[in-house]
């Protein structure tokens, strides 16, 4: 009956119904026909949205919010011209370096590509870059948002499996500037092809001045991270710090935000928080009976019987993680899916560590491609081209990440270098 | 007009509690390294500061207590309430390439099967949640003389709030496709 219940599962996702809602109703289903009581219904409702440590994702959201508010953006933009626009392909590069940057402070690549694509796609195509370039180029260094802590998917990941958060953050570090390095060959690649055109001279004066522009906003998710990694506050706390930060930053400093800015904003993240919220509602349901039903360790053993070789594994969950992103949003994929792989991953002997950014570096290629595609379809709304438009582009885009993403499945010590 | 007023007010009660468990862990981190870090020791050094120590620190010490467990609870209802505000506006995380690419008709009977079954779901939650909450909703939470209860009762609220979400875009829907 197991089975039946994950097959229902995915129709009524397929058939359109909200996922959260799907993995509730498929729970209370085998839950009514295993003769369980109901009542245990809410009681997995309650408990499963009832911890302190998940109040950490709506506040990395408002943090991201409030710092979106306020003219950090500009700021941001202003140190990556004076320390990449030199190159050829300037203005790429600053794409791929902001959003480095702007990773530090959301830790959603969707909320990173809806502001990027805005700001950056018409200057690039003033300074005669194709607007699909940009657009390609946009969408796929958002996935930075999700990599580079704080990021939301790993907060998830952490809780999911009962894996250090703040090893998850350090972990990201390094692949994430694998990631930026690749985009910025790539980039590179095409500049040289296409001429893509210089930005901006390099002046030590005016590097120095932007990066006097950005110390602040920048310093607080330094203070965050730093502070998570040096044990002073658990990822809650530093990310209320962080709130706070951007609160003051904002208010005091910069004026941008007002009472009435700060409540809208508050409302938005309260509506984004939900959307993750009821996915972990559902699945706290749908999961305790599918651990008594054993089922991750049956997928385990499924995917384990197919090959006995480390290397064959390893890229048949990284296929399948793949395919599942094609499919899945990011926050679902981990909730109902990683705990079912983990049995298999630890068999394996791969760090739960490592294991977390392999599976937010799938989930962020997952991202740009179709169907599902969230950042790709934020970015083709936002600048009204259409995904086969973006494509030729972002497919090379996407190799670089695949690249990336083997380097890092290959190499632990792109992701556990801190140990 | 009755919906909108309803919208706001699940508004403000969602950004309420957010604010509220906000505000716990912020006292949580405060107390730890600015009361009983810096303030001690000022106080060490100056006696006046003393009683303004010792209040701070009892005040902050309760609040603080509550912030290792509170948050969480009200967690809940931002969740919920958030649910509600986020199926009003569409927000849902659903995949509908399948159910877009097909026939009107087909499309209209997937939708109505998927309304029935989260409606029916709804009903259950509501009536599972007021057993749960007469069966333990009278204990109290471990870090403040509040009882667990009150917490829970979001998820009765937020089966018929979500409920009448759903048959208000059910109403809008059949008034989009009545007009001529």
């Amino acid at each position: 009956m197991a089975w039946g219940v994950v097959a229902l599962l995915f129709a009524m996702i397929g058939l359109g119904m909200p996922i959260g809602f799907a993995l509730m109703i498929s729970a209370a289903i085998a839950m009514a026909l295993s003769g369980l009581d109901l009542i245990f219904v809410p009681i997995q409702l309650f408990s499963g949205t009832n911890k302190v440590i998940l109040l950490a994702i709506p506040l990395f959201i408002f943090m991201g919010e409030l710092m979106g508010a306020t003219s950090i953006a500009d700021r941001i933009i202003g140190l990556a011209r004076a320390l990449v626009g030199w190159m050829r392909g300037g203005l790429a590069h600053v794409n791929v370096v902001t959003s480095m940057f702007m990773a530090e402070m959301s830790g959603s690549a969707v909320a990173d590509a809806a502001v990027m694509s805005k700001i950056f796609v018409p200057s690039m195509e003033k300074q005669g870059y194709p607007r699909s370039f940009a657009a390609a180029v946009t969408a796929t260094s958002a996935t930075l948002g999700i990599i580079i802590p704080p990021s939301i998917p790993m907060v998830l990941y952490g809780v999911t499996t009962n894996t250090s958060i703040k090893d998850l953050f350090l972990a990201g570090i390094g692949p994430g500037l694998l990631l930026a390095g690749a985009f910025m060959l790539t980039n590179l690649a095409f500049a040289t092809k296409e001429n893509h055109p210089v930005d901006e001279r390099f002046e030590f004066r005016r590097l120095s001045e932007a990066f006097r522009g950005a110390i602040i906003p920048l310093l607080i998710p330094v203070i965050v991270v730093g502070g998570l990694i040096g044990g002073l506050v658990t990822p809650t706390e530093g990310a209320a710090v962080g709130v706070l930060a951007a609160l003051f930053f904002g208010w005091v400093l910069q004026r941008d935000l007002n009472a009435g800015k700060v409540y809208t904003l508050a409302a938005t993240t309260v509506r984004q928080t939900s959307v993750v919220m009821m996915i972990i509602a559902g699945s706290a349901v749908l999961g305790q009976f599918l651990a008594n039903e054993q089922i991750p360790q049956q997928i385990a053993n499924g995917l384990g019987d197919i090959t006995d070789n480390f290397i064959l594994r390893i890229l048949l969950i990284n296929v399948f993680l793949l395919f599942l992103g094609m499919f899945l949003h990011a926050s679902a994929a981990i909730i109902v899916v990683v705990p079912m792989l983990l049995p298999l991953s630890r068999e394996m002997g791969i760090d739960p560590v490592h294991f977390g950014v392999m599976v937010c570096l799938n989930l962020g290629i997952g991202q740009q491609t179709p169907p599902v595609a969230s950042v790709l379809l934020t970015v083709c709304s936002a600048t009204g081209l259409r995904i086969e438009q973006v494509m030729g582009y972002c497919k090379w885009f996407i190799l670089a990440m695949f690249v990336t993403l083997m380097i890092v499945s290959f190499a632990p010590a792109t992701a556990l270098w801190f140990r | 007009m009755l919906f909108r007023l309803l919208d706001r007010l699940v508004e403000g009660a969602a950004v309420l509690a957010f604010a509220a468990s906000s505000v716990l862990i912020c006292i949580n981190v405060v107390n730890r390294y600015a009361v009983l870090g810096g303030l001690r020791k000022l106080a060490q050094s100056f006696e006046w500061l003393q009683p303004y120590y010792i209040s701070i620190r009892n005040t902050l010490g309760d609040i603080s207590v509550m912030a290792d467990e509170v948050p969480g609870y009200l967690l809940v209802w931002v969740s919920f309430l958030g649910a509600y505000l986020a199926l009003r506006k569409g927000g849902h995380i659903s995949f509908d390439l399948i159910v877009d690419s097909l026939r009107p008709r087909l499309r209209s009977a997937v939708k109505a099967i998927n309304l029935a079954l989260i409606s029916a779901f709804l009903g259950v939650m509501a009536f599972q949640s007021v057993r749960m909450i007469r069966t333990s909703g009278r204990t109290e939470i471990e870090t403040a003389e509040i009882a667990q209860g009150w917490f829970m009762l979001i998820l009765p609220i937020a089966a018929v709030l979500l409920f009448l979400a759903l048959v208000r875009a059910q109403i809008k829907t059949h008034d989009t496709s009545a007009e001529p």
